[in-house]
């Protein structure tokens, strides 16, 4: 039994190949039901994000397994019409659980410390528990990665910094304002950049929005998404007292917001401070502006070395999350490899056992002119006999502790007791297969 | 008598000293703070402890215990924490209490020797005008030491977002906005406690002297404290001067009541104010 993992992502493979191979929410039944109809699979899950397609199974042996996850991928990628060449990755034993834990807490994303792939990865488990296609093995994983996410989350800030412009920019007026509820902003131009921002303040609570265009046309099909109204560019004045967040973007050779008409929008608004997040290129706002009494004035270059410096800070937190991540991996490796021991206690259990059997039996043959009672005495003997010799050998396995000694003590167990010549266990396949052993991270 | 305001008044600072540590560390470590309200609870029983102590010693002494500078100090670290229970509330809470709690603490502790001298009380220190003008000055200054906290965070966390740095410490501090209402509203509160202070004090001279108005250190220190206040509220309400500049009255401001309540006694040291 091994576990394996077959997958691609933005790290190996380019947009136009991820997005191929992808597989849409209502498709993962179908798919899942594929691969496992596939030889040597067990269990499996399926996570495809725009990000990454990742299928992560439990396999009798990890070759049979190997091909399997391949050829679905290929297949997917096959009938799309794209050639995966070298996109693929495989991961197999613990490395399979140190990869998903990464996964699991945004730590192999394309923006470290994003929370939707914790999400992701509940809903892809979701989806393969629901059509039965998990086991002891996955069922254990999964819950653990989840587990590995929400610590990561909470005992380090890895996801506590804006790491985009527009997520920047919301942080930074709540660092101004408090609670965005009911602010009113004033939007400069109606280009798409701004949109983004502009929907992230609107989530927080901005109300009130007036966006002021050039064209009074396209203000409005902007000013839609949000309950605003447009105004013509010569109207923006008006506005401009009243906004507590001015977000400019408007493509304008020259300034639009000059230092004289900010002084009076101040004067008018008593001095109640203002945030004004200038994203065009050349910029909208007059530099002199940010001198102005209570103007927090930020332009492109500033959000971007707030972005910057808060990136800097996530990869440090991202090293601490990592440890986190390589502990777990010991756990569960520690869980996964007492699991292989378990066959070959049962192997030695059922052994022993048979042998007291098979010599009570003999033995009771003989003692036939023995009362009852003492007939049965001389069974309790031989089966408490059996039962502490079993005793110390299960547990001190059970707690080897280390995965190499875990398994070094059953293969010991194997050869001392001749198990391997019962009837074989899915351990005694394992153990016949070398590449199985070379699969562990230890070796 | 003398046994309870012992017991009292060191389990106070005592249980005043654990929160402390526990408020400093909410503001430093917020991931292994834990839970607010053993830290507030701490806080409510030190303060229980410090009333308890302080009603005992009114009794001793038959009026309120701000009789000597230390035992006045102690009162002082009292109604710092009292003030901060009541007054400061939403975000603002960590951070100001990681100042204000270990700062009314640390008065407690140096306030406590003054709780144990048994002094002889002049007669007219007995008179409830008395009782009621100090009270009110001090519940006054501990307001205002909470509006110097929020305008010293003000200032912090201004140079963070004017300077375009928004570090960790800007995580961790209260929005702009959150700590401007929150010195404007101490000041108000502050302020006018202080104006009651100043009219039972004239009432009280009125009474004792026969005049209004004594020209003294203290007092005429007093005056410019209160004067200094009310310019921060009409600068700031009618001039505009919200934000970074009525942060920088609310700072220099409490330096001029600290000066009024101490340095005219221990600096100057003449006066009417002198016992």
């Amino acid at each position: 039994m091994q576990i394996c993992l077959a997958g691609l992502s933005h790290k190996t493979a380019p947009l136009a190949v991820r997005e191929r191979v992808a597989v849409m929410p209502e498709d993962y039944a179908r798919v899942l039901t594929e691969i496992a109809s596939l030889p040597a699979i067990g269990e499996v899950v399926l996570l495809s994000t725009c990000n990454r397609t990742e299928l992560y199974a439990v396999a009798h042996s990890y070759h049979a397994g190997r091909r399997s996850l391949e050829l679905a991928l290929a297949e997917r990628a096959g009938a799309a019409g794209v050639e995966l060449g070298e996109a693929v990755y495989h991961r197999h034993g613990a490395d399979v659980a140190r990869h998903l834990f990464r996964v699991a807490s945004s730590l192999d994303a394309l923006v470290v410390g994003e929370p939707q792939i914790q999400g992701q990865v509940k809903e892809a488990y979701a989806a393969a528990r629901n059509t039965g296609r998990t086991g002891m093995v996955l069922d254990r994983l999964f819950p653990h990665a989840l587990e590995t996410g929400k610590r990561v989350r909470t005992e380090t800030a890895i996801g506590a910094y804006a790491v985009s412009i527009s997520s920047a920019a919301v942080e930074l007026a709540g660092k101004i304002f408090g609670s965005l509820e009911g602010r009113r902003a004033l939007v400069v131009g109606a280009g798409e950049m701004g949109e983004l921002t502009l929907r992230h303040l609107h989530e927080a609570g901005v109300r009130d929005i007036t966006v002021a265009n050039r064209t009074r046309e396209t203000a409005e099909r902007l000013a839609a998404g949000f309950h605003a109204h447009a105004v013509g560019l010569d109207e923006m004045g008006a506005a401009l007292a009243g906004a507590d967040i001015v977000l400019t973007q408007a493509a304008s050779p020259e300034p639009l917001l000059v230092r004289a008409a900010m002084e009076q929008a101040m004067r008018e608004r008593r001095n109640r401070a203002v945030f004004v997040i200038d994203i065009a290129v050349p910029r909208n706002v007059e530099p002199s502006v940010g001198g102005l009494y209570n103007v927090f004035l930020y332009d492109v270059d500033d959000l971007e070395r707030v972005v910057e410096s808060n990136m800097a800070r996530r990869s440090r937190e991202a090293e601490r999350a990592e440890a986190i991540v390589e502990q777990e991996t010991a756990r569960f490796s520690r869980w996964w490899e007492g699991l292989e021991a378990v066959p070959t206690i049962v192997a030695l259990r059922a052994k022993l056992e048979g042998l007291r059997d098979e010599e009570t039996q003999r033995l009771m043959s003989r003692l036939a002119h023995l009362p009852e009672r003492d007939r049965h005495a001389v069974e309790q003997f031989a089966a408490q006999l059996v039962a502490k010799i079993l005793h110390d050998p299960t547990s001190q396995i059970r707690n080897a502790g280390e995965a190499e000694r875990c398994s070094a003590l059953a293969a010991s167990l194997r050869y001392l007791f001749k198990l391997d010549e019962a009837p074989a266990t899915p351990a005694a396949e394992s153990e016949a297969s070398p590449t199985t052993d070379a699969a562990r991270p230890s070796s | 008598m003398d046994a309870v305001v012992r017991v009292a008044a060191w389990a106070g600072a005592g249980l005043a000293a654990v929160t402390s540590v526990l408020h400093l560390r909410a503001f430093l470590d917020p991931e292994g703070a834990g839970h607010g309200a053993l830290r507030r609870n701490l806080l409510v029983a030190a303060v229980g402890c410090m009333t308890v102590a302080l009603a005992a010693r009114s009794v001793t002494l038959g009026t309120v215990p701000l009789s000597s500078p230390l035992e006045s100090l102690y009162a002082y670290g009292w109604l710092v924490a009292l003030v901060y229970l009541l007054l400061v509330r939403g975000s603002a809470r960590t951070p100001v209490g990681a100042l204000l709690v270990p700062f009314g603490t640390l008065c407690t502790f140096v306030g406590m020797a003054g709780l144990s001298s048994a002094r002889d009380i002049q007669p007219i220190l007995r008179h409830p005008l008395f009782a009621f003008h100090a009270l009110t000055a001090f519940l006054g200054y501990s307001a205002l030491s909470v509006a110097c906290c929020a305008g010293v965070l003000y200032l912090v966390q201004y140079q963070e977002i004017a300077h375009k740095r928004m570090g960790p410490l800007a995580a961790r501090l209260p929005s702009l906005e959150d700590l401007d209402r929150l010195g404007h509203r101490t000041v108000i509160f502050g302020l006018a406690l202080l104006t009651a202070s100043i009219l039972a004090g004239m009432a009280w001279a009125k009474q004792e002297w026969n005049v209004f108005w004594i020209w003294e250190p203290k007092g005429v220190w007093a005056l410019l404290t209160w004067g200094l206040y009310v310019f921060y509220l009409v600068a700031r309400n009618g001039a505009g001067w919200r934000g970074l500049r009525a942060a920088w009255l609310s700072a220099v401001g409490f330096l001029a009541s600290i000066f009024t309540l101490l340095g005219t006694n221990y600096l100057l040291g003449w006066g009417r104010h002198v016992f």
